[in-house]
């Protein structure tokens, strides 16, 4: 039984959710819940919540990675992602590395909360994509969902997992809206069919996603072949074998995420597919190199536009 | 067997931790890259030692080894981890410098300076919110304090009254006007109180001494849910101004605690020398302390007998070094 719910709302019902079922988990950071204050959890559960921290995101995710290990279940939200830069140091050298150093014996699952990717004149150093530089770290769990469905059971499995994780929450995605199961079980299937398609497959991460199937619409709509469109909810660890069988038995592949291309995680993944399927045409999407301009005109120009989706879409159709 | 003379209490932790060290500094070679020695910083090991209770927990740094083995871990099992070998739980993928002993209150050793003192916070959060009782302690070098985000965690144990003793085991040069040689500020202690926590300057060459202030600072923290800072000053031990430790000045013997060697690191700096000081003026036989340091030598030669022959973990090399990394892989 399905509702349509926007994703902001989804992902606060996975929050009280958690909250209700667990009793170590604390939720600490920069705003009660990411830039929805008036979803009422502060007001529900103030003994849960350590609001409005100093502005200290190092201390605080170091912080978070010490009680982690010790038995509570922190999430953090650090807002806009960049801010997590000066807490970089415990996000991907220490909490990833306790289960792994201490032969299993301890963990320290903390989740991180960022605000991802282009908002839109924002400028150069609020519009990044970390995920594409956390994926390079062995032991941290790094999500990428798209849809209410997906946030919503992204929560959950972080929530009860035993691994340090990043949420990554794309800042566009707060107010689109779809169906949500709350019954679907967890852990997150880390490959989520948006679209199904028997040409082509489209794999994507977050926002992108959205804009691959608009694209994928707008193709088939105007005569051209039908395409699926694949959402990678979880980057790391990677669920490359997966998709390589998802992409076998298509004639082509094209991968799309608003990373910079050295690095992201559609290169890798494009990488792993070439070697594991070597008859299917591939094709990447990804951002230009160059720092976000402020000027939305300009913006359009480097970030994977639902136009440059469908271009790249028609090209590799042939 | 003997039950442990209570007098001794203090000066067997320091000798278990300079003796394990000394063992240490003679397997070197055949130790793959880079460890720590705790020549001289073995007071404040052995005060958390003495004064932690079950459930707190420590956080330690790079030079660890004196915080586990006064916190009570294995030292066979550290032995073998430093050496490399793959023997559980930790199997050769931590050695020296990540450490840990959760049993003992040590859950992992971060090796980036200043790494554990946000971490300590986060115990102190955790044992906080649980109240559990539990306190944390946190160890760092005065090097640590130069990180920004020691005072980033300075101000939140503050602003938010976590349960932890900040210990700094400070063997800076300290020349009058600065703290160290790195600090601009007159003290480590001004610096802990710019953040409104009250602080204590010990001398870490008198380990009786510090017993006491750790002893007073971890009751206060525990009653009043504060942060407390100690800054314990220490010699720094001319064998770490080497790339790897070289131990210049031999292994310690406790006789020349009976008569002034002429010897700075003697006379002044060694804290083990300081403690049978204090046992000789409370009238206990040299015979008495050499017998405590016999039983001590006999336990850290026995566990580096034992490192090397502990089993080491079944599967391929493959396996041992890609397993766990995430929780079921």
């Amino acid at each position: 039984m399905s509702q349509s719910i926007l994703y902001w709302e989804a992902r606060a019902r996975a929050l009280a959710r958690c909250l209700e079922a667990d009793p170590s988990i604390a939720l600490m950071g920069e705003t009660s819940t990411p830039f929805n204050p008036e979803d009422g959890l502060l007001e529900r559960y103030p003994d849960r919540f350590l609001p409005y921290p100093p502005i200290s995101e190092f201390g605080m995710l170091g912080m978070s990675v010490g009680a982690a290990a010790a038995g509570l279940r922190p999430c953090v939200f650090v807002g806009t992602s960049t801010f997590m830069y000066y807490g970089w140091s415990p996000v991907v050298n220490e909490a990833p590395h306790i289960r792994y150093l201490s032969g299993g014996e301890v963990s320290a699952p903390v989740v991180v909360n960022i605000q991802s990717g282009a908002r839109r004149a924002g400028g150069a150093q609020h519009e990044h994509t970390p995920h594409a530089m956390l994926q390079n770290v062995a032991g941290l769990t790094i999500y990428t969902p798209a849809t209410p469905q997906s946030i919503y059971d992204v929560y959950r499995t972080a929530l009860t997992g035993d691994d340090p994780a990043v949420i990554v929450d794309h800042v566009l995605l707060g107010e689109t809206s779809g169906p949500l199961d709350e019954r679907r079980p967890v852990p997150v299937q880390p490959l989520e069919v948006l679209r199904e398609g028997a040409d082509g497959i489209v794999i994507a991460t977050s926002l992108m996603s959205l804009r691959a199937t608009e694209a994928a619409e707008r193709l088939h709509t105007a005569g051209g072949p039908s395409l699926s469109v694949v959402n990678v909810a979880r980057i790391t660890p990677s669920p490359w074998r997966e998709l390589a069988a998802l992409v076998d038995g298509h004639d082509f592949a094209v991968f799309v995420d608003e990373s910079r291309g050295p690095g992201s995680p559609a290169s890798y993944l494009l990488a792993r597919v070439a070697e594991a399927v070597p008859q299917a045409r591939l094709r990447l999407v990804c951002t230009a190199d160059a720092p976000s301009p402020f000027s939305t005109a300009l913006l359009d120009e480097i970030v994977p536009t639902v136009e440059r989706i469908e271009q790249s879409l028609r090209a590799a159709a042939g | 067997m003997n039950v442990p003379d209570d007098r001794f209490q203090l000066l067997r932790l320091l000798l278990s931790a300079r003796r394990f060290d000394e063992a240490v500094l003679r397997l070197g070679p055949e130790i793959d890259g880079h460890h720590h020695v705790s020549h001289g910083l073995e007071a404040s090991a052995a005060a958390v030692g003495l004064v932690r209770r079950e459930g707190d927990l420590i956080a330690t740094n790079f030079r660890n080894h004196a915080h586990l083995i006064c916190a009570g871990h294995d030292p066979s099992v550290m032995l073998a981890e430093i050496l490399g070998r793959h023997v559980p739980p930790q199997l050769g993928r931590s050695g020296s410098m990540h450490l840990a002993a959760p049993r003992a209150g040590v859950l992992y050793t971060s090796a980036m300076v200043a790494g554990g003192i946000p971490q300590s916070i986060g115990y102190a959060l955790a044992l906080k919110r649980t109240e559990s009782g539990g306190i944390a302690f946190c160890l760092f070098g005065d090097g640590a304090v130069q990180e920004g985000v020691a005072h980033e965690s300075f101000n939140l144990a503050s602003l938010w009254g976590l349960p932890v003793v900040f210990l700094c085991e400070n063997n800076g040069t300290m020349d009058g006007s600065h703290a160290n040689a790195y600090q601009a500020s007159p003290s480590m202690s001004a610096l802990a109180e710019a953040h409104a926590i009250s602080s204590s300057v010990v001398s870490g060459r008198d380990p009786r001494e510090t017993v006491a202030a750790v002893r007073e600072a971890a009751d206060q923290v525990r009653e009043q849910s504060r942060p407390r800072f100690l800054d314990v000053q220490s010699g720094a031990w001319v064998g770490n101004q080497t790339f790897y430790p070289t131990d210049v000045t031999g292994p310690t013997d406790l006789r020349r605690a009976a008569a002034p060697t002429g010897s700075d690191w003697d006379d002044r700096d060694d804290p083990i020398l300081a403690e049978a000081r204090s046992l000789l003026a409370d009238d206990v036989p040299m015979d008495a302390l050499l017998e405590v340091d016999a039983e001590v030598r006999r336990r850290i030669e026995q566990a580096t007998t034992e490192a090397l022959e502990l089993a080491e973990a079944p599967g391929s090399l493959a396996e041992i070094a890609g397993a766990g990394v995430w929780s079921g892989s």
